[in-house]
């Protein structure tokens, strides 16, 4: 089992029209053994900004706090939220510091441009490359179930009730294949004008 | 009473391509095909051996093997190379008549070493993973809400779907692609369907 097994973890985001959603599971383990079954794994770096962590959770919470240190003083030098292509700079940034002892512990960003709307996901490696996508992404030890079903499932130009159906089946499935992920899944459904945070049922093994 | 297997044509060595037209689905008997991943020596040893050990119960019982007979010799196969294993993921799939004579189509899944089991629908491979979810999904109706609506699995809903997973499997993982085998067994025997890929 690799590091970036360790803690095991499924994260999705998926682009619709004018939405974007980032779903998780919530299981949290210690290699074999699950700790906890409500684990949150999203954090809310924006009014439309939501950013999901996989990999090794220590990693996890260092690199949320110091993105979180360095978003608290951009916005207190710029006195506005920061734009969501400026913050994924940020995380570039932060973890091509550390290229050569890297964290092992991936962020999946989902956001809304604020001028125009346009859903925004924001894939990277554990090094900081950065990619924005058009149609979705998948990370943590259930990567390769996700694209599967993802690959078939998705379509583009989805309004946020299809997004919600979609994502949530991707979820579900997947991480049902996958031991090290599941015991719950969080869906963020995130719009121009509301986010909504829903709670699935899911197999609980 | 049918079953449906999809594989794909290419054969790959590292990030090289070796051939775009390798039949990883074969028959033995009339109604049961075995569909080998893995490493391709091995899956074209273990068909011949395969095979002609299915000659030979001909021979000995005067009747062809039937499915589940297929699968468990198979598994005796594997088995007996426990500790240098053949390296073939298998999927065996056929029809065969039950009790009261109906037809049952059958799908077995195996590991390296004979572990094997029969399931409503299976998938191997390197990007086996990809597209195992979606089967769960589609034809097992797993994880769909009480009101959601489970669309029976018809032969065009089965080979569309074999289709859909193909080429998500494809677009994804570098080692799928070329052309899809997909073939489809009945009480009538087997028939082929070929698809093409994205050959990237």
């Amino acid at each position: 089992m690799s590091i970036s097994e360790y803690n095991g973890s499924a994260i999705v985001a998926m682009a619709g029209k004018d939405c974007v959603a980032l779903a998780t599971d919530t299981r949290f383990g210690i290699s074999f053994k699950t700790v906890s079954t409500d684990f949150d794994r999203v954090y809310k770096m924006g009014p439309r900004i939501y950013m999901g962590m996989a990999g090794l959770v220590t990693d996890m919470y260092t690199v949320s706090a110091r993105l979180r240190f360095r978003l608290n003083l951009y916005e207190l030098r710029e006195n506005r939220p920061v734009a969501p292509r400026v913050f994924f700079s940020m995380i570039t940034n932060l973890l091509y510091e550390r290229r050569f002892g890297s964290y092992f512990s991936a962020p999946v960003v989902a956001a809304l441009d604020p001028v125009n709307g346009k859903p925004l996901i924001a894939a990277y490696d554990c090094i900081g490359d950065l990619e924005v996508v058009n149609d979705f992404f998948a990370d943590g030890t259930s990567t390769e179930q996700l694209l599967g079903i993802c690959e078939t499932l998705w379509k583009p130009n989805m309004d946020s009730e299809e997004l919600y159906e979609v994502i949530s089946q991707c979820l579900l499935n997947a991480q049902d294949s996958d031991a090290l992920a599941g015991w719950g899944a969080q869906v963020y459904i995130i719009e121009k004008d509301k986010v909504t945070k829903k709670t699935l049922k899911a197999r609980l093994d | 009473n049918a079953e449906y297997m999809g594989g794909h044509t290419r054969l790959s060595e590292g990030y090289s391509i070796l051939s775009r037209d390798v039949e990883r689905i074969q028959s033995i008997g009339k109604n049961c095909v075995i569909g080998q991943a893995g490493f391709h020596g091995d899956n074209q040893f273990l068909y011949k051996v395969l095979q002609t050990r299915a000659k030979i119960f001909e021979f000995d019982h005067g009747q062809a093997l039937d499915c589940h007979s297929t699968a468990s010799l198979l598994s005796n196969l594997l088995y007996s190379r426990r500790f240098f294993p053949i390296l073939s993921y298998c999927l065996v799939a056929g029809v065969e008549q039950d009790s009261q004579g109906q037809w049952k189509g059958r799908v077995y899944g195996y590991d390296v070493v004979g572990s094997f089991e029969s399931r409503p629908c299976e998938a191997t491979g390197e990007a086996g993973t990809l597209m195992l979810p979606l089967l769960d999904n589609q034809v097992e109706f797993k994880n769909l809400g009480p009101n959601a609506e489970r669309v029976p699995l018809t032969r065009e809903r089965a080979v569309g779907l074999i289709q859909d997973v193909l080429q998500a499997a494809t677009e994804r993982d570098i080692m799928t692609g070329d052309f899809g085998q997909i073939v489809l067994i009945d009480k009538d025997g087997v028939q082929q369907r070929r698809i093409p890929l994205r050959r990237d």
